[in-house]
């Protein structure tokens, strides 16, 4: 026993050494690292940021927009901006464009559009870029990457996700064999949402078709329904994609009468939600209007004052679902609501949460909601998810989690769903589909896209190889990276490949990459995906002094800071988890306020990229 | 058969009185009387399991006896350690548990009792000295080995216990234990190293010489103590019994 | 016909006696080789990048190699390495860089002896000890810093001491990255091969791992030789600690994981018996330099089915290859 006292008290020694003052150190998280996001202004005190949105079309003449002008002023209020929206008295892009230009003179903070023709446009918002002004295009456009103008982001429908997500609803239905009725085959927004329909068949085992009707001729449509179906009895599922095949649909059914089908279609009109309430149609495929202008407004915000950008060059705003359960739910702008946030970690005791409930806090302010933030005080998934039976109890409006083990989260998430609150994920997690689990969203890195963009990035300093420098090769997530950047340069024409490294070995590690560089000099872009291969990678640019090389690097660090200080470094990669807690909060106040639902099982809330511009501020 | 005497056995060298010994509920060795006197070969003779070499560990301080004691020139001990057993002058031969194999003649000759140099205020191994030593010392009692730096491992096993019975006589060793010291060995290796038993029976080292095979030991030895199943079965002067009777006597197809 | 096998047992003899004989052969012929054949091998780019890679390992392998010795394994060396960075790191950024160089050596010695005093109360084999040691330090280093890495950005005149660059020799050969920690590993394989081979400590060390009952039967307290080899093992660890954090200033959870038997490969490649009783401390940072010399080579070789991250098949087709040679020169007669 005493000998036991002995050996417990050298241990309790040990530990204490080790964490000797480590309040003094610079503690960052070692997953996921991004501890600071650059410095935050707060509104408080300051003149309210003016934004100026310009419009093809306006609620004063086309209903439609009213939805899209009601986001942005439920925004402006909730964030305490002030908002003008401008637009044409009838559709002429001429006088749109002219719109803009007189929207720059006003030097706002922020301007948002719809990019209804990137040829015209395109003069008008470069100048507003190369005047310091944000600018991101909302409800139509194809994203700056299609449209070949450096905006922020595109707040749309992913068409694809429509098509491919009401394939899975079908499914879930029941549904066996589907068919796409197409009025306007060739046009390339409704051919993606055929071919996502197709591939979710695809995937189930099964098959769907496309079926092109005249949607001009809505009585020759309904026959041709018809006769496919004749031709084709074992269908059981049909999409249309929008009232000029959905109305020659509900011809066809009235006429024909088919039993046991389901149907989904795009755009809520009078006759779907008759349709939806009597149970001929599972759902209305939404592009959610309102999430585009209250999007818009909040990325421009976010941007001006805590730096955060969208992650990805189109932003899905839709698809959105509307069933029967939502046409019941009443718009409540003002309902007071009261979420409960489950954390496996708290910034009580590990910094880098402190950003992300920053966010969160940010926008339970911003939006009015009562938000509680639960988490254990070490980490201990047990005890999480305790927590989250804690606060299902509660009945909440809401919950927000990270979700770090599905196996073990499963049985109280279910649980809160079965319930009737609504759950989403965010920071830890794969998604509802990968997890297995049927929550909203999951509202974090998209992986490849931040190898990929840095790709870019390199290639547009100049880069023309380039090596994605891994130190946990097989690791799902960091794969991911590398697979990204290899693509990026790909589609360039260039070539990149991938170094493994050892990332427990630092020193080993600094002579692989010496060594690599030595065998292959015309590398000249170098992507490590962390810390791990990043300070092995500063290690050997002090030693072997490469010239002109371009250098990109997962999470920020106090060494990647002072890189990009220095000019060694381009950017650091960023999850941004500022817009991790912000979305979540915002993503389950907008469900039960308005009844939006995020568009996609993954909301990309990084890559975010920082870089000397970003620090300065 | 020589008597049991207590009185004359506390006088001789080592005298282990009474021992008991017991392994939980398993009783190895009951009320055993057995000594050995100066300048004297004393062999004790059992077959395999009869308790031997758990006397033997009792003498060499790696067990306790249950009850009994120990005398070592008249006074009474009590060995806790083999260090101990050292310390006191019993120095015991094991077949394999001699020498160590990887190690050098003169690094084995001298382990645990390492010759050092001081350098300042650190000690080193003063190699020289121990080869030159241990090379003269061997020679000393009629040894001759190629060189003090050779792996133990490369000797042959009479070359290996002849090492170790010269250490112990170096080292001053007043009772040597012999564990079945030539039952591995050829002919003439054999005749070697009882040629080295008597050498040390010369210098009036008392030696206790075990064995299960009468037939090794019947030349050499003064006196026989025959243990059978942890009971003592008796001692015997030279020449008293034939090497079939005590043969007999091992396997206990003959009671004394 | 005779004269040439006599030549070859005298050769042979020589490499049976000289245990640090054959791994520095192996390194030799490795060198002329790949100086030969590898594009770009030969310059002291390449010498000093080799002898770098190593720095972690090497002075892993010196306490590993000790301590095999013994007859012993160590598997929490890795864990070991990432406390004692916490520990240097912390106390450096607090501005006390000397009390963490010595609780940095402490610390990861007195864990190594609980390793020992485990194995001796307990009489498990090491592997088990020290693969629960390994996993139970490496945990309780999560619980205490909760994952987070520490980095610093400033440098402190004690890190050039350990690790600094070797401007001296850098500025007269080009190319060359050479650093302190050459010196340092030098001169601690100097000093525990001295205590190995040349103090009585050592001799018991050696009839500790090759026959322990003989040991004790000649009076070697072997629990206590066994308790302090595991502390020198543990020592090493937190010397390579220091030099980890002192380069590279950035220390993580996981770091040094894994490093545990990259460790005992360098000791057995650089001809440590793994049964204990035999070895050499300079083979074992010859050893280190074996692999890393492989490593780079490689590297170097640029072959697409040979990438970094697939060396692991080099490494274990070495160390199987050293065990055959070491078998073959021990079996000597």
């Amino acid at each position: 026993m005493k000998k036991l006292n002995v050996l417990f008290a050298v241990f309790v020694v040990a530990m204490l050494l080790v964490t000797a003052c480590q309040p003094k150190a610079t503690p960052t998280p070692e997953v996921p690292v991004a501890p600071t996001t650059p410095p935050v202004e707060a509104p408080v005190g300051e003149a309210p940021l003016k934004l100026i949105m310009v419009q093809h079309a306006l609620c004063a003449w086309d209903a439609f927009w009213c939805t899209v002008e009601d986001g942005i002023q439920t925004a402006a209020k909730d964030m305490g901006v002030e908002v003008t929206v401008l637009g044409p008295d009838k559709f002429d892009l001429e006088k749109t464009a002219a719109l803009i230009d007189q929207a720059i003179a006003a030097q706002p903070d922020g301007i948002g559009l719809t990019v209804t023709d990137p040829v015209l446009f395109k003069e008008p918002i470069m100048k507003a870029l190369a005047g310091g002004i944000p600018v991101l295009a909302y409800n139509a456009g194809k994203g700056p990457v299609a449209d070949g103008i450096p905006y922020m982001t595109y707040l749309g429908m992913d068409e694809y996700q429509g098509g491919y997500q009401s394939g899975q609803r079908m499914i879930a239905a029941g549904g066996t064999r589907g068919v796409c009725i197409n009025h306007q085959v060739g046009h390339a927004g409704l051919d993606l949402r055929c071919k996502g329909l197709i591939d979710a068949f695809k995937e189930a085992g099964k098959t769907a078709e496309v079926l092109g009707v005249k949607g001009e001729d809505a009585a020759q449509s309904q026959t041709t329904i018809s006769d496919f179906y004749t031709a084709n009895p074992e269908v059981d599922s049909f999409l249309t994609l929008g009232p000029s095949s959905a109305n020659p649909f509900y011809a066809f059914v009235e006429a024909s009468q088919p039993q046991n089908f389901k149907h989904i279609t795009f755009d809520l009109t009078p006759e779907v939600e008759v349709a939806i309430k009597d149970g001929t149609t599972i759902a209305a495929v939404d592009q959610q209007p309102f999430l585009q202008g209250y999007g818009a407004v909040m990325y421009l915000v976010l941007n001006k004052r805590y730096g955060i950008t969208p992650a990805l060059p189109v932003t899905a705003t839709g698809p959105g679902f509307i069933t029967e359960e939502l046409l019941g739910a009443t718009v409540d702008p003002a309902k007071p609501l009261k979420l409960i946030m489950v954390q496996h970690a708290l910034c009580a005791w590990d910094a880098f949460w402190c950003t992300v409930e920053d966010g969160i806090q940010t926008a339970a302010k911003n939006m009015g909601v009562e938000v509680t933030v639960l988490g254990p005080d070490k980490f201990d998934l047990e005890k999480t998810a305790a927590l989250i039976d804690q606060a299902i109890a509660a009945q909440p409006d809401g919950i927000g989690l990270t979700v770090t083990d599905p196996v073990l989260f499963k049985e109280p998430i279910m649980k809160a769903l079965a319930g009737g609150i609504p759950v989403l994920a965010y920071n830890a997690g794969k998604g509802p589909v990968a997890d297995g689990i049927p929550y909203m969203t999951y509202l974090g890195m998209d992986e490849y896209q931040g190898g990929y963009q840095s790709g870019q990035r390199m290639i547009a300093a100049g880069g023309t190889r380039g090596v994605c420098i891994n130190h946990q090769v097989g690791h799902a997530g960091l794969d991911l990276r590398c697979k990204g950047l290899i693509d990026a340069f790909k589609e360039a024409g260039k070539t990149a490949e991938v170094l493994g490294v050892k990332g427990e070995d630092a020193a080993q590690s600094q002579t692989t990459i010496s060594d690599f560089y030595t065998a292959n000099p015309e590398v000249d872009s170098f992507l490590t995906l962390g810390p791990s291969s990043a300070n092995p990678f500063y290690a050997f640019v002090e030693a072997s002094q490469p010239q002109n090389f371009k250098h990109i690097t997962f999470d920020l660090t106090p060494e990647v800071e002072v890189a990009i200080k220095d000019g060694t470094t381009i950017a650091a990669v960023d999850q941004q988890p500022f817009l991790q807690g912000y979305g979540a909060v915002m993503y389950l106040v907008l469900r039960q306020r308005y009844g939006i639902t995020p568009a996609t099982a993954v909301t990309a809330t990084g890559p975010g990229f920082i870089t000397v511009d970003m620090l300065g501020k | 058969m020589i008597e049991v005497n207590h009185e004359r056995g506390r006088n001789s060298l080592v005298w282990m009185e009474n021992i008991t010994k017991k392994f939980g509920t398993i009783c190895a060795l009951r009320d055993i009387n057995f000594g050995v006197q100066k300048g004297e070969v004393r062999a004790l003779l059992g077959d395999n399991g009869a308790g031997k070499s758990t006397l033997i560990k009792i003498l060499m301080g790696i067990h306790q006896p249950t009850v009994g004691q120990i005398y070592f020139e008249g006074r009474p001990v009590k060995i806790r350690s083999p260090k101990e057993a050292r310390e006191i002058g019993i120095e015991a031969v094991y077949q394999d548990l001699a020498l160590v194999n990887l190690m050098s003649i003169s690094r084995n000759f001298f382990l645990g009792r390492e010759v050092v140099k001081k350098v300042g205020p650190l000690k080193f191994l003063d190699l020289k000295n121990m080869e030159s030593i241990c090379r003269s010392s061997l020679h000393d009692i009629g040894i001759e080995i190629r060189s003090a730096t050779e792996r133990v491992g490369s000797l042959s096993g009479g070359e290996r216990q002849s090492i170790a019975i010269g250490r112990g006589v170096y080292f001053g060793a007043k009772v040597l234990i012999l564990d079945e010291p030539t039952s591995a060995l050829s002919v003439a290796e054999t005749r070697k190293v009882l040629s080295y038993i008597e050498n040390a029976r010369e210098r009036q080292l008392a030696t206790i010489f075990i064995t299960h095979n009468v037939h090794h030991v019947y030349m050499v030895a003064d006196s026989y103590t025959i243990i059978r199943q942890g009971h003592n079965v008796g001692t015997y002067s030279k020449g008293e019994l034939s090497e079939e009777d005590i043969a007999d006597l091992i396997t206990g197809d003959r009671e004394s | 016909m005779k004269a040439s096998v006599s030549w070859l047992s005298k050769i042979r003899h020589f490499y049976s006696n000289t245990t640090i004989a054959a791994p520095v052969t192996v390194l030799i012929v490795i060198l002329v080789l790949f100086s030969l054949f590898v594009p770009k091998f030969f310059s002291f780019r390449s010498f000093s990048g080799i002898i770098n890679a190593a720095t972690l390992n090497g002075a892993l392998a010196i306490g590993i190699a000790f301590l095999m010795v013994s007859g012993e394994f160590d598997l929490s060396v890795g864990s070991n390495l990432a406390i004692s960075a916490y520990i240097y790191g912390n106390f450096s950024v607090a501005g006390q860089p000397f009390l963490g160089l010595i609780f940095a050596l402490v610390v990861p010695a007195l864990l190594g002896a609980v390793n020992g005093v485990i194995l001796v109360w307990t009489g498990i084999p090491s592997f088990i000890v020290t693969l629960g040691t390994k996993y139970f330090y490496r945990g309780m280093l999560w619980v205490i810093t909760t994952g987070s890495m520490l980095q610093t950005v400033d440098v402190l005149p004690m890190d050039k001491i350990f690790t600094g660059r070797l401007d001296l020799l850098n500025n007269l050969i080009s190319e060359a990255n050479f650093r302190n920690s050459l010196f340092w590993l030098l001169g601690l394989a100097f000093i525990f091969q001295i205590i190995l081979g040349k103090t009585k400590f050592g001799n018991h060390v050696f009839s500790v791992g090759s026959n322990p009952g003989a040991a004790l039967g000649q009076g070697v307290n072997v629990a206590r030789v066994k308790i302090l080899s595991f502390a020198i093992s543990g020592l090493m660890a937190g010397v390579a600690g220091i030099f980890l954090f002192s380069q590279f200033h950035t220390v993580r959870v996981a770091s040094g994981d894994g490093m545990d038997l990259y460790a005992i490969a360098a000791a057995v490649v650089g001809g440590t018996l793994i049964t204990g009783g035999s070895g050499n401390i300079w083979g074992a940072l010859v050893g280190a330099l074996i692999i890393s010399t492989l490593r780079t080579g490689v590297v170097l070789l640029n072959i697409p089915f040979i990438p970094a991250d697939n060396f692991e098949a080099i490494v274990g087709v070495t160390i199987i290859l050293a065990a055959i040679l070491n078998m073959y020169i021990s079996k000597r007669k």
